[in-house]
């Protein structure tokens, strides 16, 4: 994509966090943007804010991905939507919240992905999946989140092949944040729990990671990751605060 | 010379496919052997074709179907080879039922038995088997979140060899990840979507597969691994129809 601006650019999950950062960047490029999440207090503050679109609702009811999509018919779709998982070692989690992120980070991408093959979007069309580092190198005290990210990348390369079978022309592409994003509440959760695991402070578990990563700038790099046409075909990139974006071989 | 003489095992989902196979092997080796199953008929069957074994309806999935399970008996090697089939069929034809059905099934066993493993815990030197997928690596893309549920398994194993190394508890946790087995009633669903997916008969399918592993490969490497679980524990193993060959994942 040559330019961002008045683009329809369709973003689950971004009233916070690493989300909220793209929806900025986004906004600072004059894209035409929604935000799809539940909390409407967040929600009415970004609108007031930022003047970007909002709907309120659940990410992983898949009758909302089905309307959503027809009535914003998005360029570019980013699938953000996710739970903190329950930070416990395995043994002191409970199935449901071992679950948490199977049930809602990958319900919601596979509701979204699904209604962007199925509407389809226009080819052309990027769609942007959240997975995370810990699908590479595991996350021991969150549970099934790791498993759950893993399947996130996957859903990926499986919406591709979809997509190339049926002549779509949509491209589907994981984000894999590696470092621990000190700055949104899951990633000061994980710390916490990782940081006490190992017998540091938070803040000298987070200085192991190198620069952090501000969400803002992760909003940067997703912007480069759609205008600069050497990351057109990537099926993965790894972002970092101190190395920036790079595709990723699976 | 018996290799499992003196042990006990208890096979999960030991009524069909692998699991069978793996009974029928290890109690030929000398173990003695619970095979646990939901389908009391298959268990009937499985009883009277090798009288040597014990065997236990009931559903894995539930909470407190391991401290059922040990109430029968403690094993030294627990073998974990329930799961379910999942459906064939490409991302956007797949219901979020179908899609997660190995979630909802494969995780949980293993979920619930590695955690009363290290709960309970089961005695020191007691091993885990978990009988994973080739798929867990490569991806799977026609039969939904079978893959991503295979990778969640494995790392159920490693995150709970870590605990028990860290509580000190003695139990090895081991991982095998087999490819395809034409032969049982999953590989047979599999491979015949993948040959129709790709417009290929599924004879020529299957020759073009590489060394595709049988159960009695499967079987034979987990009575290699149980003979000996605490020089392959934390690690994870594919098997071929060449036998055992260590992973590398990197996170393990």
């Amino acid at each position: 994509m040559e330019t961002l601006e008045k683009q329809n650019i369709l973003i689950i999950g971004g009233s916070r966090g690493l989300g909220l950062g793209v929806v900025e960047a986004f906004a600072a490029r004059h894209s035409n943007v929604t935000v799809v999440a539940r909390d409407e207090a967040r929600l009415a503050d970004l609108k007031a804010r930022l003047g970007v679109s909002v709907i309120a609702g659940d990410a992983t009811d898949p009758a909302l991905a089905d309307s959503v999509l027809r009535q914003v018919r998005p360029s570019v779709l980013l699938l953000n939507a996710g739970a903190t998982p329950a930070m416990a070692p395995l043994h002191k989690q409970t199935w449901e919240s071992f679950s948490r992120n199977w049930d809602t980070d990958v319900k919601a991408t596979f509701h979204w992905v699904q209604a962007a093959l199925n509407a389809p979007l226009a080819p052309g069309s990027r769609v942007l999946v959240s997975s995370s580092g810990a699908a590479i190198e595991g996350s021991p005290l969150s549970g099934g989140y790791a498993g759950a990210k893993r399947m996130i990348w996957l859903m990926a390369a499986y919406a591709n092949g979809v997509s190339n079978d049926l002549n779509l022309g949509i491209r589907f592409q994981a984000l894999l944040v590696r470092q621990i994003v000190g700055a949104t509440e899951l990633g000061h959760a994980a710390a916490e729990a990782y940081a006490r695991r190992k017998g540091v402070s938070t803040g000298a578990f987070l200085a192991g990671f190198g620069k952090p990563l501000a969400p803002r700038d992760y909003g940067e790099f997703v912007v480069t990751a759609l205008t600069d046409p050497k990351f057109e075909s990537a099926q993965a990139f790894a972002i970092r605060g101190e190395t920036g974006i790079q595709p990723l071989d699976a | 010379m018996f290799r499992l003489a003196g042990k006990t095992m208890v096979v999960i989902g030991g009524s069909r496919g692998v699991g069978r196979r793996v009974a029928e092997y290890s109690a030929r080796q000398g173990a003695q052997v619970l095979a646990v199953a939901r389908r009391e008929a298959a268990l009937r069957q499985l009883a009277q074709d090798l009288p040597g074994i014990k065997v236990l309806a009931l559903d894995a999935t539930l909470p407190n179907a391991p401290s059922k399970v040990f109430e029968v008996l403690v094993p030294d090697i627990l073998v974990l080879s329930g799961g379910a089939i999942p459906m064939a069929a490409p991302l956007h034809e797949q219901s979020w039922q179908d899609f997660t059905v190995n979630w909802e099934s494969d995780v949980k066993i293993a979920f619930h038995f590695c955690k009363t493993a290290l709960s309970r815990p089961l005695p020191a030197g007691s091993s885990v088997i978990l009988i994973a997928s080739s798929a867990a690596l490569a991806g799977s893309p026609l039969t939904g979140g079978y893959a991503g549920a295979k990778r969640t398994q494995m790392l159920i194993a490693s995150y709970s060899q870590k605990e028990s190394d860290r509580l000190g508890l003695g139990l090895q946790f081991v991982v095998l990840a087999p490819g395809i087995m034409p032969e049982t009633e999953f590989g047979k669903l599999a491979v015949d979507g993948y040959a129709r997916y790709i417009g290929m008969s599924t004879k020529d399918f299957i020759r073009a597969m590489a060394s595709p592993p049988t159960q009695s490969d499967v079987a034979n490497a987990v009575v290699e691994l149980a003979a000996d679980a605490y020089q392959s524990k934390g690690k994870m193993f594919i098997v071929t129809e060449k036998g055992l060959e260590r992973a590398s994942l990197c996170e393990w």
